[in-house]
Order: C-alpha cells, then sequence, then structure tokens
C-alpha cells in the first residue's frame, strides 16, 4: 500500500499534444481479405488439403490425356480384372481401365459440384441477405417464394431441364441450380436477421455507418461462416444429387462417368468387384474431407471474430 | 445428452424385445422384382402379375412342365374340323374360394370385360382379333351376344374364332382368359382386386395379402379341384426391387430363389445352385424409316454391325441368347424344328459387310450423319447401349450419341421428333411368331414409322391361312422382308435369366411367355 | 403472437395454391400421357379419344385444372393411373407410414448423437472427441448413403445377422433403413453445432458468465446451446422435410413400401394425380415445418421477437 507513496510525483508530465502521433497505427496496414490471407497459410492442415484439391484437379485433367488407355477403350477380353500394374484401380465389366475412368469422373464430379456451389453461392447469399435487410413485406414475399420453389417437386423441373436442353453435364448443372439455392439463402437470411439486433450493429448504424456500409463491412463478413460452411455442404451435395440422378436413370450418359456414375456402378458390382466401388468411393470421400478442412481454415481465417 | 440416452436405452430395449420372424416350413419364398400395377386379371399385362394370379386363380387350361397345356377348370375340349369352334366342357363342383360355383357364364364374362378394357393397359387389343367380333366389339360396334364367346349351359362354354389358330390352346392359359363372377365384381366397382378380401380365387392358392407394394401371401386352397396334386402349404412373393439386396435375403435364407444380375454370374456361374434359362423378350434396335438420314445401307450397315455373341456372352451373361431377328429363337416353328432353325437368322454380325453398307449408305448421303441412339433407362438398356456404341465405334468408326431419358419422354421424342434409332423390347404375348411381326402393320412412330402395303398383305395372309407349313413360310418371308430387305429393325438379344435356387425346391417351372412361373407343382423337400 | 401466426396461415394457403398451379402447369408440360403409349396408339383414333374423355384428358388445361381443384376442395384427390384405380389417397397412405417412421428415427438419432458429440466437441476444442466428431461428420456427408446402406445390409444383416436385412414385417426391420439414414443429419447437426457453438464461447457473455463461477453444465445448457442451436434448426427443417418424405435409394435397397419410390415412379409414369397428391402433402408439410422453425426462433433465441417487424409482418 505505501508503494504508491513512494513514486515522485515530477515523474508524470502532460502527454504532448500530438494528434498524428495518436492516431498512428504500429502494425502496417492490411485488407481483411489479405489478413485472412495470411492467417489461412498459417494453418497447415488447410494448406495441404487445399494443395491436395489441386492436385487432384489438375491430376484429372492430366492422366486421361495422357495415359494409354481412355475412359472409353474397352477390352473384353479382359473385363473385371483386379487392380494390377497395368490397371491400378482394375478394370470394369466393359473392360474400361478404372484408373482413366475415376480420374475422368474426378474431373466431371469437381466440375458439377463446384459450378453447382458457385451459383448457389451467389443466387442464395444475395437472396437470403437481400431478403433479410429489406425485411417487412419484400422479406415476406420472398420467402414464400422460396416456399414455391421448394414446394414444386424438383424431380418434374429437372425431367423437364433433360427433355429440353442436350444430354450433358451443363443441362445437369443447370436443372441442378433451379432449387440448389434456396438452403444458402434461408441460412444467409436467418444468420443475418441474428446478426441486426446485435450491438455492433447498432453501434455502427448510430455512428451514422450508410446501409450498404454496415452490409458489406459488417453483415456480409460475419455470414461467411454459415457461408463458407454451407458451400462445404454445397460440393458433396450436388456432387450427389448428380449421383442420384443417375441413379433413377437420368444422369450423365455412357461412356462419360462422373463419380457418382462410377460409384452406382461400382455399388452394382460389390460383390464381384469391391474394387470398383472402393477407388471411387475413396476419391469422393478424399474430395470431401479436403473441402471440408479448407472450408473450415477459410472460416477460421476470414472471420473477423477469431482475429487473436 | 438426456435425450441421447434416452434414444439409445429405447433402440437397446426394443432391439432385445423384437423377435426375427423365423421362415415357415413348406411355404415357397420368392420375389418379383418390380412393384405391382393392379392386381386385376382385366386390366394387367404385366409377366410378374401372371406369376399371382397362375397361382390363385386358374383359366381352362394350364401348361404343365414342358409348356403344354393341359385340362384345368375345364375337363375337356373339342374343337371343330375348320378350327374355328372350341367347346369346352367344365369339371364338376368347380368353386370359388367364397363358395360360389363356377360356370361357364363366368368365362363369358371373363372374356368378355377383358376385350373390352379400356385404357389398353390389357390385353384387349392382343386377343380381340382372335375372337369372332372380337375387334367390333372391343369398338362398341356389336352386341355381347355377337361375340364368339357363348355359355351354352353352366358346364359348355364355346368359343368361335375369326381364323384358325394353331396355338390357341396354349394362347389360353393366360390370366385375361380366367373366369370372372359378374356379380362379384359389379359389387366390388373400382375397388376390384385392390386387395385380398375384393378378389376371388379359384386356382392352387388363396391370397391373404395382396399389396402392390409390398407383395403377395397365398395359402393352399382347400377347395381347389387338384388340391392333392398342390404340395405347398403357401407361397410368399415379396417386392424387391434392388437386385443386389435380393441376393442378400437369399442368402440370409429370405428366398428360395434368386434372379442374378450380370456382374454377380461370373460369381456363381460354378455354384451347383446356379442355373439360367432365356424367355421369348426380344430386344431390338428400332430405326426411324421416316427419317431420310437413316437411308436402307445405313440401317442395313447397323443391322450387321452389332456384336450379338460378344454382347449376350461377355456382357450381360445372364443366359441371353443372340436374336436371328425380332423373333425369338425358341419360339414354336412346326412339330419338328422351332421357327427359327427353320428361318435362319436375318440379323446377324458381319463386320465386313456391314462397312461395305456403311461406306454406300454415306455416298448416297453425301456426308456423314451423326447417329443418335435412343435408349430409355432401366439396367436392360444400359448395359447395351453402352456395348452397341463401342461397337460401331470399333466396327462403322463412327460416334454414336446416347441420349438416355425416362421411358415416358423417349416416346414423346419418337412420337413428336424424328429419331435415328432406339432400343426398344417386346415381349411374347403366345408361342407364335405372330405376336412381333404385327406390331410393324400399324404404322405408330414406335414401330419406325413404318406403313408398307405389302408387309400388311402378307401378314392378313398369314393370318388366313390355315395350313400350317404354308403358313411357317409366310411368317418366314415377313420377317425376312421386315429385317433383310426394308431393315426396319435389328434384333439384338433374348432375354436371359440366370439364378440360384436352393437345392430343396422342386418344380419351379419357369415359361418363357405369358405365366412365367408356376408354383402349382412346387415343393420343398428339406 | 396469434395475430402472427394467423397472417402467416393465410400466407401458407396463398402459397399453397401457387405451389398447385404451378405443379400442375409443369406436370401437363412433362412428355408422355399416362398410358402405355406403344400400346395405346395401336388403339382406333376413337378409342384413344374415348380412353383420354374418360380421365377429362382431353379437356384443356384450365378446364381440367378447375375440376381438379373443385374434386380436391371436396376431398377428392382421384385415382391413380399407375396403380390403375386405386385412389390417390390411399396409395399414399399405405406407402406413408414407413418412410415417416423411419425418417423420424433416422432425425432422432441423428440429432441425439449429433448435438452430443458437437457440443462436447466445441468444449474440447482440437481434442480426441473434436477431431473424431470432425472426421465422422465429413464421412457422414462423404458417404452417399445407398453405399452405407449396402454395407450396413451386408455385414450387420447378413453377415452378422444382428437385424433383419429388410422387408416391412416388424419393427426390427426399420432399424437399419434408419441408421443408415442417419448419418448425413448427424454429421450435418454435430458440424454445426460444433462451429456455433465454438462461436457463441468466444462472446462476451460467455466469458462473463464464465468469470462469475457458473459451472461448465449450466453455461452449456442455459447459454450456449440456445444460441447455437438456431443455424441448426434453419438447416433441420429442409432436412426433415426430406427425410420425412423418404428415401429412394434406402427404401429399394431394403424393400421398403416408402414414399421416395412413390414419388420417383409417380413423375416417371405421368402418373398426374399421385403427383399431384404428393406435391401437396410434400408442400403443406414443408410450410407448417417452416412456420414451427420460425416460430420457435422466438422460443429459442431470446433476441428474436417474432411478432417485431424482422420476421415478416
Amino acid at each position: 500500500m505505501n508503494t504508491e507513496q513512494s513514486i515522485p510525483l515530477d515523474l508524470f508530465t502532460p502527454a504532448s499534444d500530438n494528434s498524428a502521433k495518436q492516431e498512428h497505427i504500429a502494425r502496417q496496414h492490411h485488407s481483411a481479405f489479405y489478413d485472412g490471407w495470411v492467417r489461412l497459410r498459417k494453418n497447415k492442415a488447410a494448406v495441404v488439403c487445399a494443395v491436395i484439391i489441386l492436385i487432384i484437379a489438375i491430376m484429372s485433367a492430366v492422366v486421361p490425356s495422357v495415359s494409354k488407355y481412355t475412359y472409353f477403350d474397352t477390352d473384353y477380353s479382359n473385363k473385371i480384372a483386379q487392380p494390377s500394374r497395368d490397371h491400378p484401380f482394375g478394370t470394369d465389366l466393359f473392360g474400361r481401365d478404372q484408373w482413366v475412368r475415376v480420374w475422368y469422373g474426378t474431373g466431371i464430379s469437381l466440375l458439377i459440384g463446384l459450378a453447382a456451389a458457385l451459383i448457389n453461392l451467389i443466387i442464395g447469399v444475395f437472396y437470403g441477405a437481400f431478403s433479410a435487410i429489406m425485411g417487412g413485406r419484400v422479406d415476406a414475399i420472398m420467402q414464400r417464394i422460396i416456399e414455391v420453389l421448394v414446394g414444386i417437386p424438383s424431380l418434374i423441373i429437372v425431367i423437364l431441364f433433360m427433355m429440353v436442353l442436350p444430354p450433358g453435364v451443363w443441362t445437369i448443372i443447370a436443372a441442378m441450380s433451379v432449387t440448389g439455392w434456396v438452403n444458402m439463402a434461408r441460412l444467409v437470411r436467418a444468420k443475418i436477421l441474428n446478426l441486426k439486433s446485435q450491438e455492433f450493429v447498432l453501434a455502427a448504424q448510430l455512428l451514422g455507418t450508410s446501409t450498404w456500409k454496415t452490409i458489406i463491412r459488417h453483415l456480409i463478413p460475419n455470414t461467411i461462416s454459415v457461408i463458407v460452411i454451407q458451400v462445404m455442404f454445397a460440393i458433396p451435395s450436388a456432387i450427389f444429387t448428380e449421383a442420384f440422378l443417375s441413379f433413377i436413370g437420368v444422369g450423365l450418359t455412357e461412356p462419360k462417368a462422373s463419380l457418382g456414375v462410377l460409384i452406382n456402378n461400382g455399388y452394382k458390382a460389390l460383390r464381384a468387384a469391391p474394387f470398383l466401388l472402393i477407388y471411387p468411393a475413396i476419391a469422393i470421400i478424399l474430395i470431401m474431407i479436403c473441402f471440408s478442412i479448407v472450408g473450415d481454415g477459410l472460416r477460421d481465417a476470414f472471420d473477423p471474430r477469431m482475429k487473436h | 445428452m438426456k435425450k441421447a440416452l434416452f434414444s439409445i436405452l429405447l433402440i437397446v430395449v426394443l432391439l432385445v424385445c423384437s423377435v426375427p420372424t423365423m421362415a415357415q416350413d413348406n411355404v415357397l419364398h420368392t420375389y418379383v422384382d418390380r412393384v405391382f400395377r393392379t392386381f386385376s386379371q382385366i386390366i394387367g399385362s404385366d409377366g410378374h402379375l401372371f406369376i399371382v394370379l397362375g397361382s390363385i386363380s386358374e383359366g381352362l387350361l394350364r401348361l404343365d412342365e414342358n409348356h403344354n397345356p393341359q385340362p384345368a377348370l375345364a375337363e375337356s375340349f373339342t374343337v371343330s374340323d375348320d378350327g374355328l369352334v372350341y367347346t369346352f366342357t367344365l369339371r364338376d363342383g368347380i368353386q370359388w374360394s367364397d363358395g360360389t360355383p363356377i360356370t361357364a357364364k363366368d368365362f363369358e364374362f371373363g372374356w368378355l370385360e377383358a376385350m373390352c378394357d379400356q385404357d389398353a393397359n390389357g390385353y384387349a387389343d392382343v386377343i380381340a382379333p382372335f375372337i369372332k367380333n372380337g375387334w367390333a366389339w372391343m369398338n362398341h360396334e356389336v352386341e355381347a351376344s355377337e361375340v364368339g364367346v357363348k355359355a351354352l349351359d353352366d358346364k359348355t362354354f364355346e368359343v368361335t374364332l375369326e381364323n384358325p389358330c394353331a396355338f390357341w390352346d396354349r394362347f389360353i392359359t393366360l390370366p385375361c382368359f380366367f373366369p370372372l363372377n359378374e356379380e362379384f365384381y359389379r359389387a366390388q366397382g373400382d375397388l376390384y382386386a385392390t386387395s385380398a378380401d375384393t378378389i376371388q380365387c379359384c386356382g392352387p392358392f388363396i391370397a391373404t395379402s395382396m399389396d402392390v407394394g409390398v407383395g403377395v401371401t397365398m395359402v393352399k386352397n382347400p377347395t381347389y379341384w387338384d388340391a392333392e396334386n398342390v404340395k405347398l402349404d403357401g407361397v410368399d412373393i415379396k417386392v424387391i426391387t434392388d437386385s443386389s439386396a435380393a441376393l442378400n435375403a437369399y442368402e440370409a435364407g429370405e428366398l428360395d430363389r434368386v434372379n442374378l444380375s450380370s456382374i454377380d454370374v461370373v460369381l456363381y456361374s460354378s455354384d451347383p445352385e446356379f442355373g439360367s434359362y432365356s424367355d421369348f423378350r426380344n430386344y431390338f434396335v428400332q430405326f426411324d424409316t421416316a427419317n431420310p438420314e437413316m437411308n436402307l445401307n445405313i440401317r442395313k450397315a447397323i443391322n450387321y454391325a452389332i456384336d450379338r455373341e460378344t454382347l449376350v456372352n461377355e456382357i450381360l451373361m445372364t443366359g441371353a441368347v443372340a436374336a436371328g431377328g425380332v423373333v425369338s429363337r425358341g419360339i414354336h416353328g412346326s412339330d419338328e424344328v422351332t421357327y427359327r432353325d427353320y428361318a435362319g437368322d436375318f440379323s446377324y454380325y458381319d463386320p465386313e459387310l456391314a462397312k461395305q453398307y456403311w461406306d454406300a449408305g454415306v455416298a448416297e448421303l453425301g456426308y456423314t450423319p451423326e447417329i443418335v441412339m435412343l435408349t430409355a433407362e432401366g439396367t436392360d438398356f444400359d448395359d447395351m447401349a453402352t456395348f452397341l456404341q463401342d461397337c460401331f465405334r470399333k466396327v462403322l468408326g463412327i460416334e454414336v450419341t446416347i441420349n438416355k431419358m425416362t421411358q415416358k419422354a423417349r416416346n414423346e421424342i419418337m412420337k413428336t421428333e424424328t429419331y435415328d434409332f432406339a432400343l426398344n423390347a417386346w415381349g411374347a404375348d403366345y408361342d407364335d411368331a405372330m405376336t412381333w411381326l404385327e406390331l410393324w402393320t400399324v404404322g405408330t412412330p414406335y414401330r419406325g414409322n413404318y406403313l408398307n402395303e405389302d408387309y400388311n398383305a402378307m401378314i392378313e395372309a398369314a393370318r388366313a391361312e390355315t395350313d400350317p407349313a404354308k403358313r411357317l413360310d409366310l411368317l418366314v418371308s415377313i420377317e425376312k422382308k421386315l429385317i433383310e430387305e426394308d431393315c426396319v429393325v435389328a434384333g439384338i438379344y433374348d432375354r436371359g435369366y440366370s439364378y440360384l435356387q436352393r437345392p430343396y425346391v422342386e418344380n419351379y417351372i419357369v415359361h418363357p411367355v405369358g405365366q412365367s412361373a408356376e408354383f402349382k407343382w412346387t415343393s420343398i423337400n428339406k | 403472437m396469434a395475430k402472427y401466426i394467423g397472417t402467416r396461415l393465410i400466407y401458407m394457403v396463398v402459397t399453397l395454391f401457387v405451389v398447385v398451379v404451378l405443379t400442375f402447369t409443369l406436370m401437363k408440360i412433362l412428355p408422355g400421357s399416362p398410358f402405355d403409349e406403344e400400346r395405346f396408339l395401336r388403339l382406333t383414333p376413337e378409342k384413344q379419344a374415348e380412353a383420354l374423355a374418360r380421365y377429362g384428358l382431353d379437356q384443356p388445361i384450365l378446364v381440367q385444372f378447375g375440376k381438379y381443384f373443385g374434386n380436391m376442395l371436396k376431398g377428392d384427390f382421384g385415382t391413380s393411373f399407375y396403380y390403375t384405380n386405386i385412389p390417390v389417397t390411399q396409395v399414399i397412405f399405405s406407402r406413408l407410414g414407413p418412410s415417416m417412421l423411419i425418417g423420424t428415427q433416422a432425425i432422432l438419432i441423428g440429432l441425439a448423437i449429433g448435438l452430443s458429440l458437437g457440443i462436447i466437441a466445441a468444449c474440447r476444442h482440437n481434442g480426441f472427441i473434436d477431431n473424431f466428431t470432425m472426421v465422422l461428420a465429413v464421412l457422414g456427408i462423404s458417404v452417399p448413403n445407398f453405399v452405407a446402406a449396402a454395407l450396413l445390409q451386408y455385414y450387420i444383416g447378413l453377415k452378422l445377422k444382428w437385424l433383419p436385412i429388410g422387408f416391412w414385417k416388424s419393427w426390427s426391420c426399420s432399424v437399419l433403413p434408419s441408421v443408415a439414414l442417419c448419418f448425413s443429419p448427424l454429421a450435418t447437426c454435430a458440424r454445426f453445432i460444433r462451429t456455433e457453438t465454438l462461436d457463441v464461447l468466444q462472446q462476451d457473455y460467455i466469458v462473463t458468465a464464465r468469470s462469475k463461477g457458473m459451472s461448465q453444465a449450466r453455461l452449456l445448457l442455459k447459454h450456449t446451446l440456445r444460441n447455437s442451436i438456431i443455424p441448426v434448426i434453419t438447416i433441420m427443417a429442409s432436412m426433415v422435410v426430406n427425410l420425412l418424405t423418404g428415401s429412394l435409394a434406402i427404401e429399394s435397397i431394403f424393400s421398403i413400401p416408402g414414399i421416395g419410390g412413390l414419388f420417383t415412379e409417380s413423375v416417371k409414369n405421368n402418373d398426374y394425380n399421385v403427383i399431384m397428391g404428393l406435391t401437396m402433402f410434400y408442400s403443406l408439410f414443408y410450410m407448417v415445418t417452416i412456420l414451427i422453425v420460425d416460430v420457435t426462433y422466438g422460443l429459442v433465441d431470446p433476441r428474436i421477437h417474432i411478432a417485431g417487424e424482422e420476421a415478416g409482418e
């Protein structure tokens, strides 16, 4: 207690009135995205997984074109062959090299998953955010539109798309995108409704921040975690929807293959040739694991509340 | 956490309480691979429905293990010298499961009703042309009394045909020719045959439960006229749509017989319980003859480019046989020889011939056409489409695009657009080449828009021909025109089945046409 | 509250009407007719016209819709084309039970395990359970449910003989399908709960509560769970509807007469009345679920007051 008194008062002098110095930020100024990027790079698991995704993407583009087999070459004398040096993943019922087919299918599935997720992202985020921010009547009507879209059986829409457009990957992506974004929109709306009533938004508004600035600086960055997770769910969901379309017989047509098609075929051959299921299944699981770890990394890196 | 614990506890308790159901002795456990659409003999035309109807009901005659007709509800029958009038005498004491006696009136009503089925789901258009004034009756142009089906008295049923029919006695074993009690049928109204309570039984078994999505259970019919020869106490027919699931059910002891998918044949083909057979369902390529791009040479090239042996032996593997045309191989020809052995093959694999025709066809067009293969979803078409695409690539050096759609969408495209060619199939309604050949007389888009006066005249001639040998020659010339000369279709294969069956199951009879499985004489000897 | 729910109910009727109109129109654009076209075209034109007239299919679409809608208001949903002559209500209700039971069980298992794992994982951030949960969550959404179903049937049903391999005979038949179906809700739930709980645990009021010496269990139940469960409820709403309305693959593998198979079948076969009946059931179910969810928001999250402007009055 008595230590206080032993400090001589003359040690305390008024601070110089240098306003420039007061406002000085010692740390170099970076944009939020640069900060996020730095944090992401520090997350080893996320970086490794991102690299794996990149490798898978490159392999799926390169392998089918440099291999001595193609994804459609048949060899009936060598069908359902066990994995070997020549055919690392074995061959299917038509004697086609499964190694090339798995990589080819991975490419198609990645394309479908990413394209569908991107469309989900763009439509869903804008729709959900707009609906939540506008509120009132606009919000009510927009929610009803979603309910109508969800109410119409998507299978009808898909079959109509398949009839009108030529068969192929883009038709499938288009058909899946019609209602695929709904979940994203609902999530973003719920999150923004939640944020709107929080103190920091109120504070920002009280300080005179414009509505748009509030949205861009405060609302969107805080919904990133929800968005990123939903995108990470949207990718597998798109890949599986495509597999379901193959399952009911309106998906990709031979000799083209996606992981969904390969897994479907492999499932039928589960007893006689389990390797036909195992390799595409491993491919799909690996892709999913990597996406979700990268997703977590992105969330941690770009979420403003995660600053340490 | 409480919730989780509670759920887990609940599951454990219920698990312990539930007792696994044991398979009964002397009941045959089998399955069908599609849901039932109806259980009515009037509006049903599916092969798997006929298994049920043939077990719980019966016609005048019944096919035995060699596919020959034997007396059933009819004790005997006589045929007039011109082959047009059949007179059946019914057995004494035959009755419906509710005790009502079965009379010739029930046959008369059943046949008349089957011929005026409203929605073309049933067999009206198939059977009506055979019976005198049947077609006119179907189109409401005559009174019932003018149609060639008559109950002369309670025991005597007389049928008059339009033309003599060599296979009539085998044909009338189909369920659309079963008896139907008018009073009962009218009383049920629209609910007829929607459950076990709204259907009358008169066959070896009585239905105890019927559900279109679950299956049918039946028990032995004690009042059946031949009950002493029915060995089983009951039959349980489940609906299992997934082939791997069916195989699992067989291995778990829930089924006594199971059909194998192509890829599983590889595993089980040397198993002592393994067997295979083919039936009368022909898969074929249907060309659109209205499409100028598909000229005769191109169509012929495709007919000869299909390596049918490799398809059935390496890809399908289920016992399917390479077709020689649209008429299945086992179809009856004469007493000595099958139709196909007599006719020879019109559709066969000849890569050099195929290439020649292709080059000629391309030269005629002046360019190489881009060909789209139209196909419907379904495993029987999938593998075939993949194989054909590869075959055309290897033999003709062309890249054919597969356009796979739902059955309805495929049909709509065939109907409204010109197409190149489509994969299609047709199962025989009766054991005669005519069941296929007459399909191409009406010029529908599903038959390649083929309408040819000469062809129809030949069909009419064959229908009127009474001499079996001359008729057979006519039929062969008709198929030759259809495939070799005009090349409207190209036969690919006849469907095959590979199966596993318990060693204790005996006399599980399969027929290649109509009622595909017969349980009347089946026994279980454990 | 009552006024809010009343308004929502009116909205619901309007939405349902729009769904019915749109689905009816789209359905009629679907290629083909309910008849077996290959046989149908063999009939004479008079017979064809007669068959179309019997089902009113020769009328203009507006008249058809008017008739359908009129009958529907009287509670008559018509009969199925594919399942010839069977009333639509009978077709649907006979298939509804199995799908509902399996779906409910799958959700209960998924929620129970998913919630527990998610919370534990968040509390033991970066610990063993956390990593285990994340692996499980990733596997749960990465493995197609029909592959899981096939493996369960083969190993648990056939090899170990613990449970029936399929069919619809006793309650035990529903266990394997429910388990096969629960992975996706389990994974989704665990993942969302973990992330949200991690978020909430960093908020000031939690730090405050903790510094005031509140016990961990009380903290989780009283403060964390109520706040972290909101996104889960949102995502669960559509998941509940999806699960309760059946899964074609699961039903087909376990040979269960469910509504998922019925729906696919009806769309493929142009079974108009069944499509409409199922669509109505499905969207009504969805909207009621959404309404319940929105009301639940207010109950669960103290910050949202549903009577306020942000919930859409």
